[in-house]
Formats: structure tokens, C-alpha cells, sequence
């Protein structure tokens, strides 16, 4: 009898313990994904709104208290190359800390300069909230010789800041404000293909619908691709992203998500998202993927 | 007693957080890859893949013409299904799907399957039903001939005669370059795993085996 009760035990103790590490990974896996997407935007944006020459993106204005640390970057700035970032969680509190090196290239009378600048965001994060710059630190500022490139311009910065924040906000973090300035969430056509299943709606609809299959978990962007349509216009974002965490029943989920978003850029440089077509891609899981014999 | 119970059971929650789900025995559900399909199964009846649940099923891609990697795959499905127990085998189904309906019917797909093991299944279709099948689980397949690679010296398990020139000159047509996945799915249809014939035999029999015990 007291083996029965024993062994009924053990297999509960075994099963909660499966339960909740399942849980508490996943949990991890969204604290990490959710504050990294929204914490990621806030930097982009902070970076673009820095470029002002050739500038073709409008962003959100930065808060005025930080108008003072951002005078030491120079001035008329056409280029910056993020060449190292690293993000931590500072023990025991809610805060985290975005470590950053960015190569500037700007232009002054003598012509063009580049300056390496290191510096830290301290972040203030609540799960779901937008983030809040709490402080920042110059680390390092120094002049480099100029270094030229076309790549790395405010438009580069533009589809990167939304990108994070609209992937931060369908792992359920709070809409941020480039994403609602335009009021696309309302209007713009979502359509998600998983396997067979096919469905269509509005984003907040889609958002919910999707829930079903990806529950509880986190979006990491892999990569971003921005080409301009015909129509000068318009712009069509291939968003590749993976996702890990469970599905309603709680088993473990990973998902290789491609997401073609189509935009129109306004008169007044903001954005406003037309479509979004959702599908699920075979995960790289292996090298041999996609093999032909 | 109760107080060794109590020991006992902290112990196996200990053990359970490091071991049971660690990320390298983890088969996630693989989202997007897969799903229900309609098929004409060996005796020429419509199935669902749903008729499959409660199984745990190995799907392979590939058409009885092929000349190299079929033969190979099947053969590597015959030592895996052959490394299960018997009970183990009653609860896995192997599905060969052909990617060639128009040379590939049901009796035709029987017998070369046959070759390997008689509990395999072949599954045809009109060429929608195939491309729709070949596309839900993110396959490819490519006319040799499409890609202008010369087919005429390729060896094959069933040899074709040719009455004429021309007619070996069609046959090009016949054969296709495809995938070598092999899609583990689960017994709720779900897609658990990507391998292929380089996963050692006793590797992926334990992921069989994990799936059953599920």
C-alpha cells in the first residue's frame, strides 16, 4: 500500500516537475524575446532619429530629458553602423542593459568624418510595457578615419524599429507609438498560413487566432529585407523570424516564420501597413534542409 | 516514512527539472510543416492522412523511377522499421509518397514498395493532390530534364525498354531531382522531427519511441 502511494507520488513529483520547468522556460523565453524586441526598437529608433542627412524616414521623437546626452553625437550624421550590441539583465532588479558600439559617419565643412562611439542604455522593463530608458553612459567617443557606405541610412533604421515593435507586439507587448500613429492595426489585411490551415482577418483578430498555436513563447528576428515597389511608394518588408514556445496543450512549439508586409509610406514619411502575409517555413533545424537528390 | 516520501519526491522533482526536458530530447512541433491531405492509397481508395492518427508515421518523398536515392531511402526505412519491436511497429507507419502519379499508380507503387516491406505504404494521387502534398510539408521536386541534366546513362531498379530513340528521349522526362527528408510525425499529425538517412537508426528509433510514449 505504502509502495502504491510512493510510487503515485514520485510519478506526480515527476510530472509537476516536467510542468512547471516546461513553464519556467518558456516564461524565460518571453521575458528575454519581449524585452529584447522592445527594448531593440526603442534603439533603433533612437539611432535613426539621429540621422539627419538624406533622412527618408520619420521616427519618434526622443524624450527631451535625454536632449543634453545627445549633443555629444556630431551633427549632420548620414550614416551609423552598429558593429557590436549586448544585452543583460541587471541581478535582482527589473532593469537591463543594452550595451552598444556604433560607428558614425556625419559630415562637417572639412568634409566626411567618422567617430567610434561606445555608450550603455539602462532600460526600466515591466512584461508587456514599453520600455523606458532610465539611464544611458558615454563609454567611449572617438574619431576614426571616414569610412563610407551607403547602407546603414535612416530607412535601414526605420524598417528595423518597426520591425522589433511589431514582433514585440504580437507576443502581447503594448502597441508602440510608430506602430499606432497611422491606425493601420485597424485597417491593414493579416492572412497566416500553418500547414493546411489558412486563415484571414484584422490584425487584432489574427493576433488572437494565432494564439492558438502559438501561445506562450517569443519572436526573435532573424532577418529583414526592404524592397521598394513600383510604386516608390510602397514597400514590401520580408520579415523572417523564429519563434519558440507552446501551444495551447502545452507542448513545445518552434516555428519558422516568413512575413511579407506591404507598406505605404505617406506624404509625411510615416508608414502605414497595407497586408501582411503570415507562413511557416521549414525551421533550419539541420544543414541537409532543403537538400535535393 | 512520510518524511523519506518527502525526500524522495523533492529528489525526482530536482531530477525531473534537469533531465526530462532537456533541449537536446525536446521534439518541438514543428509549425507549418504538414497537415491533413487526401491521398489513393495501394488498392486505388481515397484516405485522409487523418485516418493516420494515433500513429506514429514516417513520410519519405520520392518516385519508383528514381535511380539512386529511393532505393537508399527505403532500404534505410526497412532497417529502421526492422529496429523497432514488434509492438512498436504496429503503432508506425512508413508512407512513401510519389512525387510521379502519372507513372507511379497505386499497383505500381505497391509492388516496388513491396521490395522492401509489405507493412509500407504508397501513397499516389491525381498530380494536384501530390503537388498539394509535396507543398504542405515544404518539399520540392524538379524535373531532371527541366534542369537540362542528361538522365540517359542513370542506372535504375526497374530497367525501361525503349521501342525507339524518341522514345528514350521522352523518358528523360521521367525523372526528378526531390527532397530526402524524412518527416517524423506524431500521433496528433503534427510534424516532431526532420531527419534523413545519415541519422543513426538507433537515434531516430528513440525518437519513435519517445513519440509512442507520448
Amino acid at each position: 500500500m505504502m509502495k502504491s502511494i510512493l510510487a503515485i507520488i514520485l510519478l506526480l513529483a515527476g510530472a509537476v516537475a516536467s510542468i512547471s520547468t516546461a513553464y519556467a522556460d518558456v516564461e524565460q523565453r518571453v521575458e528575454y524575446t519581449t524585452s529584447l524586441n522592445s527594448m531593440a526598437s526603442v534603439v533603433m529608433n533612437w539611432y535613426g532619429s539621429l540621422i539627419t542627412t538624406n533622412k527618408d524616414a520619420i521616427f519618434v521623437a526622443v524624450d527631451n530629458r535625454w536632449t543634453d546626452y545627445r549633443s555629444h553625437y556630431p551633427e549632420n550624421i548620414s550614416q551609423i553602423k552598429i558593429t557590436s550590441s549586448d544585452l543583460t539583465k541587471l541581478e535582482g532588479s527589473s532593469q537591463y542593459q543594452f550595451k552598444v558600439a556604433s560607428l558614425i559617419s556625419y559630415s562637417t565643412a572639412e568634409g566626411k568624418q567618422s567617430q567610434i562611439i561606445n555608450e550603455i542604455f539602462v532600460f526600466d522593463v515591466s512584461l508587456l510595457s514599453l520600455p523606458v530608458i532610465k539611464s544611458l553612459s558615454l563609454e567611449k567617443s572617438e574619431k576614426v578615419a571616414a569610412v563610407e557606405s551607403d547602407k546603414f541610412t535612416s530607412s535601414h533604421y526605420k524598417a528595423r524599429e518597426f520591425a522589433y515593435a511589431w514582433l514585440a507586439y504580437l507576443d502581447g507587448v503594448e502597441l508602440a507609438p510608430s506602430l499606432s500613429s497611422t491606425s493601420w492595426i485597424d485597417t491593414a489585411d493579416y492572412t497566416l498560413k500553418i500547414g493546411h490551415k489558412k486563415i484571414q482577418g484584422s490584425v487584432r483578430s489574427i493576433r488572437e487566432q494565432r494564439k492558438q498555436y502559438l501561445t506562450k513563447g517569443g519572436h526573435l528576428l532573424r532577418s529583414i529585407d526592404v524592397e521598394k515597389k513600383e510604386s516608390k511608394s510602397t514597400l514590401l518588408l520580408t520579415v523572417i523570424a523564429e519563434w519558440k514556445g507552446v501551444n495551447q496543450s502545452g507542448k513545445p512549439v518552434l516555428a519558422k516564420i516568413r512575413q511579407e508586409i506591404t507598406v505605404r509610406v505617406l506624404e509625411d514619411k510615416t508608414w502605414k501597413v497595407l497586408a501582411i502575409d503570415e507562413q511557416h517555413l521549414i525551421p533550419d533545424i539541420a544543414p541537409w534542409i532543403g537538400l535535393l537528390c | 516514512m512520510l518524511n523519506k516520501i518527502i525526500t524522495l519526491a523533492f529528489i525526482t522533482l530536482l531530477l525531473g527539472s534537469n533531465t526530462l526536458f532537456a533541449e537536446d530530447t525536446e521534439l518541438p512541433i514543428l509549425s507549418g510543416v504538414g497537415g491533413n491531405f487526401s491521398a489513393i492509397n495501394a488498392d486505388g481508395q481515397t484516405i485522409e492522412f487523418s485516418n493516420f492518427a494515433g500513429n506514429i508515421v514516417v513520410i519519405a518523398f520520392g518516385y519508383t523511377n528514381c535511380a539512386d536515392i529511393c532505393p537508399f531511402t527505403l532500404g534505410y526505412l526497412k532497417r529502421l522499421y526492422a529496429a523497432l519491436s514488434l509492438e512498436e511497429q504496429t503503432k508506425t507507419k512508413i508512407v512513401f509518397v510519389t512525387i510521379d502519379p502519372e507513372y507511379d499508380t497505386p499497383g505500381h507503387l505497391k509492388a516496388f514498395i513491396g521490395h522492401f516491406n509489405k507493412n509500407f505504404i504508397g501513397l499516389s494521387g491525381t498530380q494536384e493532390q501530390v503537388d498539394y502534398i509535396v507543398s504542405l510539408f515544404q518539399a520540392e521536386y524538379n524535373k531532371l530534364s527541366v534542369l537540362n541534366i542528361p538522365t540517359q546513362n542513370i542506372r535504375r531498379v526497374n530497367p525501361k525498354l525503349f521501342a525507339n530513340s524518341e522514345e528514350e528521349k521522352q523518358d528523360s522526362a521521367s525523372l526528378y531531382s526531390h527532397s530526402v527528408t524524412l518527416y517524423l510525425i506524431d500521433k496528433e499529425g503534427f510534424t516532431r522531427s526532420l531527419e534523413y538517412t545519415g541519422t543513426p537508426i538507433d537515434e531516430f528509433t528513440a525518437k519513435i519511441r519517445q513519440l509512442i510514449n507520448e
